[in-house]
């Protein structure tokens, strides 16, 4: 109880030592515990594909949990470097070793439960908060953010392991130090580090392999395997880079005496090469939450506004009827049914189109092969339909074919199916009144032919590939204006007609026997797919503000911290500065420019991050449909300026704190 | 030639949520000149650290002027004083002030370098002056390997490297052991024999004997004066001891 009340009596007396532990520690603990929240919420079930979102959120959570656990064994041994005096003074006084261990591992274990309970409040209020300031922002959302005492105790668990660690890191360090050291450990200087080229070499290697394995992402489901890898290594990469990379050029700096003693570089350089060791986890950590945020904010900021872009690419018309028959066969259907219930087909169009051919395309070469990383879907186009879609005349002899890679890219000047070779005659870039962009995430490639008999053998061979009993038909292609009643009518008159490939098309109850087989034709409607995407696409935007938010904040935190701890031990260096002859005015300059290379650096290095995650971003974008280069390029932009001007404010912020804190 | 003239100096403190003041310094009154090296004596709160910090321009007086080389420095500019004070002044604090993040040889060019002086000149000014501090060996250290004397010692020569008018110390002997004080305050006087001026103030008789000229302070006055002479420390502080104990009705070591 003695020992209880003693630590509970340091945590109040020292309480100027003891908050930035703990407003980290609480941050800390809100950050996971929103992830964690979004993470168990039941209404993520509710987000198409959210198998690998959740997986996503997890992995974030992970990194999350080992970026909390840098930070706080960081800003624990600041603490500790400020204790060990008081501890050292005990141990004078008589108190034992073990009996001062005792004494911090009581007031860690407070701390630990100052953090869960403030923590959790917090948090549910933050949920709630950001919840309904959301629903106000981008409208009702089916995304509900519950409190969920699972969140809780996962998060809870976490936290006593790190914890756990700080109590074997105190323990140590008490049970290291003599009594004399302990007293005189707060004023002991450090040694300036040493550049280890080691260091250096492993940090880029660690980039270089993050960075690689971003960019050889093939697919969105690759990305999300290969993301949580490229992050951790990532995120040890730019630790070691801080530690290794700045100090080398701090030094060089150092050495270049003309530069080195100039007032502004002079004090800047050696207070910065002074505690770099420690500026390296901070800055390292800036830059990995800056990174996060900029990845969470501009992935679906540009998912949601490319929503329309596809749409637009996608229908030609706002309605489309999809028939697995023969062109003349389908049009002559549709526009009949249309007639009878008095339905205008406005500027209809037809098309018909082979299925698709779903496999991998590799150096010109089709293999029906299912490698989920690598998928490209083929549909051929006579040149009979080519023409009349157009309206110009295509010359195409045997085996010639046209080109159109409309996702993705074709680089071959042939393509070979089995043993049915293509020679591309031409590449386009767009075929009139016809789609740019499929519904299904891999590359999509339409080739242009001469007549439907050549393709015959490369159909069986995908049938034979696919299982399948029946041969392979044409597909035909109905798109027209028309208004939601009308097409809501013509889908329900045309359900009961089935369509089977080259057989003619039938009505259910024409043969009373039995039903015909074949599909119905299938409906896709501009503004029922725009209100499924938007809500969906709403639903991932709403997490990734609310991630964007976290993030932010504990940017937010953490440059307070390295801030207001920086000043603290700034003070006397300051006043000394200023005995001897430095100006309020250059005291000020030397702050700015310090504040400068602090702000720029992270800055710098999440963007150069992000441009790497960016292709990778655009892989988990396509997982949902869409690749829509520009206006991804253009969204992310505008996410990195406005998170950068926020984190400026902050800094500006912050560092009138620091400024405070130093000035006389 | 009169170096430094200090003209009914009066400061007083008031604190900003009582209305009592203190009164540290009344009626002050003394000069210096070239090449004088005086102790300021007095017992703890007589006001010698805030008669010195207003000679240090660190402080402003209430009222009085303190004249270095015919310019009045209470006069100066906020925005000029820090310069002022790296061209004329130097400074020895009793708990050194280095900078931890500063090499020892960082440390003592600190005032050239904020000064802009050519790197050349600040190698040579070290080059000479080094030896005469014996601390040529530590110039690469950091502060915090050095002893107490050696940190006094490259304290003295970051006082020195810009070859001030007026070196000022606040009890530079206070945080060192007997040894190590008695080589200091030799290193001062030798210092102060190649014509260097300063002001020392301090509580210690035995550091006040190694001065030419003692002035006594009591409640923010100096009421008394002795000179040294050709006298010998050791006996000079029999009679300062006497003053003190006469005078002030206090005992000193
Ligand atoms: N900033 C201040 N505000 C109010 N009173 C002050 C302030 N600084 C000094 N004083 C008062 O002025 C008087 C002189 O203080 P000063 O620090 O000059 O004494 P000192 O002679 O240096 O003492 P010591 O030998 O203990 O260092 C004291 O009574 C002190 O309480
Ligand atoms: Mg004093």
């Amino acid at each position: 109880m003695f020992y209880v009340k003693l630590a509970s009596r340091n945590i109040r007396q020292s309480m100027s030592n003891f908050l930035p532990f703990g407003l980290s520690s609480v941050v800390m603990f809100l950050m996971n515990l929103m992830i964690a929240t979004i993470l168990f919420s039941p209404s993520l079930k509710k987000l198409p594909g959210w198998g690998n979102f959740a997986m996503l959120l997890g992995l974030g959570l992970i990194v999350l949990t080992i970026f909390a656990t840098i930070f706080m064994v960081y800003s624990y041994r600041f603490l500790l470097k400020r204790r060990t005096k008081e501890f050292g003074l005990y141990n004078i006084l008589g108190l034992k070793k073990r009996h001062i261990a005792r004494i911090s591992i009581l007031e860690l274990l407070m701390m630990f439960l100052v953090t869960v309970v403030i923590g959790t409040i917090l948090g549910i209020i933050l949920a709630k908060f950001l919840y309904l300031f959301l629903i106000h922002l981008v409208g009702e959302n089916y995304f509900d953010l519950q409190w969920s005492p699972l969140a809780v105790g996962i998060v809870t668990i976490m936290f006593a392991c790190i914890y756990l660690l700080l109590m074997i890191i105190s323990s140590c360090s008490i049970h290291r130090h003599s009594s004399l050291e302990l007293l005189h450990n707060a004023s002991k200087g450090e040694k300036e580090p040493k550049s280890r080229g080691i260091l250096a070499l492993l940090g880029i290697i660690f980039l270089a392999i993050g960075y690689y394995l971003a960019l050889t992402v093939a697919s969105p489901l690759d990305a999300l395997t290969k993301f949580f890898i490229a992050v951790l290594f990532v995120i040890f990469g730019t630790l070691l880079f801080y530690m290794s990379f700045t100090i080398w050029l701090l030094k060089r700096q150092k050495k270049n005496q003309h530069y080195y003693y100039q007032p502004k570089h002079f004090i800047t350089v050696s207070s910065m090469l002074y505690r770099m060791k420690q500026n390296a986890v901070g800055l390292a950590n800036i830059t990995i939450l800056v990174t996060m945020t900029f990845v969470t904010l501009a992935t679906t900021v540009g998912l949601f506004s490319s929503i329309n872009g596809f749409l637009d690419d996608h229908f030609v018309r706002n309605t489309t009827i999809t028939i697995h028959a023969t062109e003349p066969r389908s049009t002559a259907l549709i526009e009949q049914v249309a007639e009878k219930n008095g339905i205008p087909l406005k500027n209809e169009i037809s098309y018909e189109l082979s299925p698709s051919l779903i496999g991998t395309m590799k150096d010109g070469t089709f293999k029906n092969k299912q490698n989920l990383s690598d998928l490209t879907s083929v549909n051929f186009m006579t040149a009979k339909t080519y023409e009349r879609l157009t309206g110009r005349t295509i010359n195409l002899k045997g085996s010639e074919a046209i080109a159109y890679p409309a996702v993705g890219s074709l680089i071959e000047n042939k393509v070979t199916f089995g043993n049915h070779t293509f020679e591309i005659k031409s590449k386009i870039s767009g075929i009139r009144n016809f789609p740019s962009i499929s519904m299904t995430a891999s590359n999509w490639l339409i080739l242009i032919v001469s007549n439907k008999e050549q393709i015959q053998p490369i159909l069986a061979d995908a049938a034979k590939a696919m299982g399948s009993p029946n041969k392979l038909g044409f597909e035909t292609t109905i798109s027209a204006d028309m208004t939601t009643t009308d097409a809501k009518t013509l889908q329900t008159a045309l359900s009961d007609y089935r369509a089977n490939g080259d057989k003619p098309i039938r009505h259910i109850n024409q043969d009373k026997k039995s039903t015909p087989e074949g599909m119905p034709p299938t409906f896709e409607r501009y503004d029922d797919m725009h209100e499924q995407l938007l809500s969906f696409a709403g639903g991932f935007l709403f997490i990734g503000l609310i991630l964007g938010f976290t993030f932010i904040l504990g940017t937010a935190l953490i440059i307070y911290y390295k801030q207001i701890s920086e000043g603290e031990q700034d003070k006397r260096s300051f006043e000394i500065l200023q005995e001897v002859g430095l100006s309020s005015e250059e005291v000020r300059q030397t702050i700015r420019s310090q504040v400068l290379l602090v702000f720029f650096m992270p800055i710098a290095v999440a963007i150069v991050h992000f441009g790497f995650a960016f292709i990778m971003i655009q892989k988990l974008i396509s997982l949902f449909g869409t690749t829509r280069f520009g206006l991804l390029l253009l969204t992310s932009t505008g996410t990195i300026a406005v998170v950068a001007a926020i984190y400026y404010i902050i800094y500006k912020q912050t560092s009138r704190a620091y400024y405070r804190i130093v000035e006389r | 030639m009169m170096l430094l003239q200090v003209n009914h100096l009066q400061k007083i403190f008031q604190t900003r949520f009582s209305k009592e003041k203190t009164i540290a310094l009344q009626d002050v009154n003394f000069s210096v000149e070239d090449g004088e090296y005086i102790a300021i004596m007095g017992e703890s709160g007589s006001g010698k650290t805030t008669l010195l910090n207003t000679l240090a321009t660190l402080d402003k007086p209430t009222s009085g002027s303190v004249i270095l080389n015919g310019h009045d420095v209470t006069k100066i500019k906020e925005n000029k004083l820090a310069e002022f004070r790296r061209e004329h002044l130097g400074f020895i604090f009793q708990d050194f002030n280095l900078l931890d993040t500063l090499s020892v040889r960082d440390n003592i060019f600190l005032p050239l370098v904020l000064g802009r002086q050519k790197v050349r000149v600040m190698e040579q000014r070290l080059e000479k002056l080094a030896p005469k501090l014996n601390i040529a060996d530590l110039l690469n250290k950091q502060p915090f390997e050095l002893s107490g004397g050696q940190k006094q010692r490259v304290a003295i020569a970051r006082a020195l490297i810009t070859e001030p008018e007026l070196v000022l110390a606040d009890e530079p002997t206070a945080a060192l052991d007997f040894k190590n004080s008695e080589s200091l305050l030799a290193l001062l006087e030798g210092i102060n024999e190649t014509g260097q001026t300063i002001l020392m103030v301090t509580h210690s008789a035995i550091a006040a004997s190694h001065a030419k000229r003692v002035l006594f302070i009591k409640d923010g006055r100096i009421f008394h004066q002795l000179y040294r002479a050709k006298r010998e420390a050791a006996e000079f502080m029999q009679e300062i001891s006497m003053t003190m104990t006469n005078l002030l009705g206090t005992e000193v070591r």
